[in-house]
């Protein structure tokens, strides 16, 4: 299989973990596993998603492809080179193939630049153009890619809806041609009908640009729409992947089952369970040993309290990190009273 | 970490501060002055030991090392010990709890360092508690006024009372309410507020005698509680008046507008949204839900405050003649008094050290968040 | 559940049936000062709710849906005015209201959640006394008249349901009265055992543990839950939820929309769901009333609203939505923003967005009619 050629990155046994500091001189650390041995692969001109509740690790594992944070262990191949280790220079050249879309276009804008300052501020950083004639007409041609026409560019963001901010922030992750943009929440602090049109935007770039995306998200209506494969994360780690509409239509992890039954369908007259699961996402400091997802799945066994399952593949391009083969769609009864310990569970920080 | 833990760890960190300060003090007074006082400063030291009165001997004409501790205590053989040295004999005789003796000129003729420093250091103690508590009684309840009042006449008025009370040098305002007592406020030839000294016999609702104490605690208000001598604790009372208004005044302005800031900010919390949305009285909403959340910084800056009382306040204590220890440290840096100094320092940096300590511990009182 | 249908949402061609609404709005007009002009956030809602009703209030950031729910309660900030308009509770006027008989509304009868149970939450007082204090504010609580009124229904419910412990233990307290006020710490015992038993209500594990809490020592759900129980233990004929599940994870948010649709039938509230999330609403509430820059553009039964949605504006959001639950192509969206409210469009506020915008639109303001039972729309589209 010519695999070689469709992989942009694989990642392989990535771990981000953060030290906190403790005990009485403050000599012992102790950690939170944000991302704690994730494995995958994105292939080109594909759109992944990672979906994850807050605490699932997903921006901070985006954070670490990017190499905005340094990964603790294991290795991002990206095009073929260990890009985990690379410094200065070469990751100032990587930089230009890799770009990033923020959550909040208004925070991820200067206030007192212009867009034509904006864009053409990336092109003088990375010295791909520098004639500023050619320069302002290439902020003039990003703009018109993103759907804004040439007046915008003399405006500062605050000038401009959020949506526009939304599609600003995208023309200068674009300014570079990257292959391939991380997209974090691009549409969370964006309106319906605005997100829409975000999100097509985004599908006509790829195919116009042919681009590689990572789309973060919370939002599982959205990662259907626009991904062609998705990645489930809990507390870490990868528990599903696969193709959306095989993981969407029939997930095999119990933990994405919940996940796909607790959105609220906008459709009075489809009946629908719920609170298939209990609790919270528990805090990724004290892990429980074996399967870390067991406190809250009703399937839960010894077997999954002793032995921390591993990723594999059910079918073709799909695959759990279960023991188990369960058939979901027998639903089953919500749990009962929740476990004692849970009641003094802290709060979990966002991921 | 549990509570207990950290403030064990701040004991221990706090045994290394004060070792820094010490060596730190150690070479700024004996390392930088001349020899002459720096080794007359030893011989005060070593007259502890020694018993003997022979300070003026080999002054600043040492210069050869010394064969043992003894020769130099004694000088006769002309002799100096390197300033490492030096600081090990001091803090070997610190430890043993001999600071030596002060070279301050008192009646005595000779004074142990100790006995200077606790001879006045009960008078700044007690001055310092009240003028602590004048601050925060007026610091507080201006702050709380301005902050529910924002931007109205009151938070302007308070405002004022506080740019006024930054910019006012203490010297001069302290000379100003001398002036105001004595030429306005005089009924029969007295003053209604002495102007000078610890314990007011001199003025219009003084009481002309009122006996003597026992000192118990030698905190005279104190003392004079105990001893059950409720004229003597009224004159002491009255005495302080005066110096703790001069020294209240830029505290006053610098705490209330800390607290103002940190009021208006909490009041504008969601928190307090949703306090006013249960239909809470406004002051439950003020006192219980904002006044709680915005006391933190507050309780900083009284810890500084009141630590910075505590060591004396030199400028005060002249204007009122009031015996305080921050006038005796004056007098000690004129007279090159190194034991005494060196003393003073320490005691300042465990006040401040200690406060630090326990602004630290009521944190975690008051803020259940916070968890050391 | 079939609710009582018959009442308008309000509008001023429409009869006025106050008799069981629980809340009623007429001519709602608010505007914000800003350094940039004058705000029309509001302009002219009407809006009915009756009793025991969940309906949700949706519509985009800045439509004006929180800004209505502040000021039915009276919290508006101080640079909003509220131009005209009527906001009755129960039939009384709260603008006319003195602010003792506002605050003494809110503590009785009008309850508020909001969005972020982290920062909504005193973080220095424990969540029992958050709760408590509800009730020891409230004198009408502790006077002969309720003291008796109470001993009687828990005579019936014990007559109806069996004794239990702490019914036993609420009447002891009551009883020691002796026919007058509670003493103070019987006063704190019974708000106690009312916490406790609302902390149950809202299905929080080991209350008495959680009763001496802190917030943040509680996780997002468990606070948003307390929350909850904040308001319900006042027995308020109005909750105004405003975006309770925004912040939430989505198994927490499922669980409390669970929690939502099971308190419908233990309580007698009405309640105003504030959402952007039309999947909320479709699983919670009764009606919905949707909203578009100060205007409510669509009343609607939820059912008829999904099924047949009227106003250009509603069609295009349902065409918006991606759904997690079946594949949709491409999304239609809607062209342009949300209109600045300082400068609103003239006419219909969403005539410059609309694909059927013709001429009268820019020029009058369309109002709510009924167009077919129970369902109002604000647009000349529907002109007869």
């Amino acid at each position: 299989m010519a695999q070689e050629e469709t992989t942009l990155i694989q990642v392989r046994e990535l771990y981000k973990w953060f030290p906190i500091k403790v005990g009485l001189l403050g000599r012992k650390s102790i950690y939170v596993k944000a991302v704690d041995g994730v494995s995958l692969e994105i292939k080109k001109s594909e759109t992944l998603g990672i979906v994850g509740e807050s605490g699932s690790g997903k921006t901070t594992l985006g954070l670490t492809l990017m190499r905005l944070v340094n990964s603790t262990k294991g290795s991002i191949i990206f095009g073929g080179i260990d890009i985990t280790k690379m410094k200065g220079r070469d990751l100032k050249r990587l930089r230009r193939r890799m770009q990033m879309v923020f959550q909040d276009p208004y925070a991820s804008l200067d206030p007192r630049q212009t867009v034509r300052s904006a864009l053409v501020e990336v092109m003088k950083i990375h010295g791909s153009i520098k004639d500023s004639k050619l320069a302002s007409d290439k902020a003039a041609e990003l703009v018109n890619i993103v759907g804004l026409n040439p007046d915008h560019l003399a405006r500062f963001p605050h000038e401009l809806s959020g949506g526009q901010r939304q599609r600003v922030a995208i023309a200068r992750s674009l300014v570079l041609s990257p292959e391939f943009l991380l997209l974090d929440e691009p549409t969370s602090s964006l309106d319906v009908s605005v997100q829409a049109q975000i999100l097509n935007l985004l599908q006509r770039l790829q195919t116009e640009l042919d681009l590689t995306y990572v789309l973060i998200s919370h939002n599982l209506a959205v990662v259907r729409h626009i991904c062609h494969r998705t990645a489930v994360m809990y507390l870490g780690r990868i528990v599903e992947i696969g193709d959306t509409s095989q993981l969407f239509e029939n997930p095999k992890h119990p933990y994405t089952f919940a996940l796909l039954s607790s959105v609220p369908i906008p459709d009075p007259e489809v009946s629908q369970r719920l609170d298939v699961i209990e609790g919270d996402v528990p805090s990724p400091i004290n892990l429980p040993s074996g399967c870390r997802f067991r406190l809250r799945c009703p399937y839960a066994t010894d077997r999954c309290a002793a032995e921390a399952p591993l990723l594999r593949e059910i079918e073709p391009g799909h695959s759990i990190e279960c023991h188990y083969d369960l058939d979901l769609n027998s639903r089953p009864a919500a749990t009962g009273a929740p476990a004692e310990g849970k009641v003094g569970a802290g709060p979990v920080g966002s991921a | 970490m549990r509570l207990y833990e950290f403030i064990l760890r701040r004991l221990f960190l706090m045994i290394f501060v004060l070792f820094a300060i010490s060596v730190i003090t150690f070479i700024l007074t004996r390392g930088i002055l001349p020899p002459a006082s720096a080794v007359s400063g030893y011989l005060h030291l070593g007259l502890s030991d020694t018993g003997k009165l022979d300070i003026a001997q080999g002054v600043g004409v040492a210069t050869r090392s010394c064969p043992s501790w003894s020769a130099f205590i004694d000088n006769h053989a002309g002799c100096v010990v390197p300033l490492y040295q030096q600081y090990f004999y001091w803090l070997g005789d610190v430890l043993r709890g001999d600071w030596g003796w002060s070279n301050l000129p008192n009646d005595f003729g000779v004074y142990p360092t100790l006995a200077a420093f606790s001879d006045r250091f009960p008078y700044t103690v007690q001055l310092a508690v009240f003028s602590a508590i004048l601050t925060l009684v007026i610091g507080f309840s201006l702050g709380i006024i301005s902050a529910t009042r924002a931007n109205k006449l009151p938070d302007h008025l308070s405002r004022l009372t506080a740019i006024i009370g930054y910019s006012i040098p203490a010297f001069w305002f302290g000379l100003l309410l001398q002036l105001l007592v004595v030429y306005y406020l005089t009924f029969n030839g007295f003053s209604l507020f002495p102007v000078s000294g610890a314990l007011g016999t001199q003025c219009a609702i003084c009481i002309a005698n009122p006996g003597t104490i026992h000192a118990y605690t030698t905190i005279p208000v104190l003392d004079s509680l105990l001893s059950g001598n409720l004229a003597y604790l009224w004159d002491t009372i009255v005495a302080m008046v005066l110096p703790a208004i001069t020294l209240s005044i830029t505290t006053v302005a610098f705490l209330s507008r800390i607290l103002r800031s940190s009021m208006v900010e909490a009041l504008s919390q969601d928190y307090i949204t949703l306090a006013r949305s249960k239909g809470l009285r406004e002051r439950v909403v003020v006192y219980r839900h904002a006044l709680r959340n915005a006391i933190l910084p507050a309780i900083t800056v009284s810890g500084l405050i009141f630590s910075s009382f505590l060591g004396g306040v030199i400028v005060v204590e002249l204007i009122f003649n009031y015996p305080g220890i921050g006038s005796v440290a004056r007098d000690a840096t004129v007279a090159l008094d190194v034991n005494f100094l060196e003393l003073y320092v320490l005691v300042s940096a465990f006040i401040i050290v200690s406060a630090n300590l326990i602004v630290d511990i009521l944190y975690a009182f008051l803020d259940p968040r916070i968890r050391y | 559940m079939t609710r009582s249908t018959s009442e308008s949402p309000g509008s001023r061609s429409a009869p006025r049936q106050t008799a069981q609404a629980v809340l009623e709005i007429r001519d709602l007009k608010i505007s914000f000062r800003t350094y940039l002009g004058e705000v029309k956030a509001v302009d002219g809602l009407n809006l009915s709710v009756s009793r025991g009703e969940i309906i949700g209030l949706v519509g985009e950031s800045g439509c004006g849906k929180s800004v209505t729910a502040l000021a039915i309660a009276g919290l508006l900030p101080r640079n909003a005015d509220v131009l005209s308009g009527e906001i009755l509770i129960d039939g009384k006027d709260l603008r006319k209201m003195s602010k003792a008989d506002l605050r003494r509304t809110r503590l009785e009868d009008l309850a508020m959640v909001f969005q972020d149970p982290m920062t909504y939450l005193n973080p220095v007082l424990t969540v029992g006394s958050q709760i408590t204090e509800i009730m020891l504010e409230n004198p009408a609580l502790n006077d002969s008249a309720s003291i008796t009124a109470r001993l009687d229904e828990i005579s019936k419910i014990e007559a109806e349901r069996g004794k239990t412990e702490e019914l036993g233990l609420e009447r002891q307290i009551l009883m020691s009265a002796g026919g007058g006020k509670l003493g103070k710490r019987d006063a704190k015992r019974l708000a106690r055992l009312r916490t406790l038993a609302v902390l149950r209500m809202v299905r929080l594990p080991y209350p008495e543990r959680i009763f001496k809490m802190f917030p943040h020592e509680l996780s997002g759900g468990m606070r948003q839950r307390a929350m909850i129980a904040m308001a319900l233990v006042r027995k308020p004929k109005l909750i105004l939820a405003d975006e309770i599940t925004t912040a939430l994870d989505v198994t927490v948010q499922a669980q409390v929309l669970a929690l939502l649709n099971q308190l419908k039938d233990e309580i007698d509230s009405s309640i105003v769901l504030i959402t952007h999330d039309l999947g909320v609403v479709a699983k919670v509430c009764n009606r919905v009333a949707v909203m578009y820059a100060g205007n409510i553009v669509e009343v609607a039964e939820v059912k008829a609203l999904f099924r047949k949605p009227l106003h250009p504006y509603t069609v295009g959001l349902l065409a918006a939505i991606p759904r997690a639950d079946v594949a949709k192509s491409e999304l239609t969206s809607i062209p342009g923003s949300v209109p600045d409210l300082i400068a609103p469009p003239s006419g219909c506020r969403y005539h410059p967005r609309c694909p059927h915008a013709f001429a009268k639109c820019s020029d009058v303001k369309p109002i709510l009619t009924e167009v077919e039972p129970n369902h109002w729309v604000a647009c000349f589209l529907f002109d007869k």
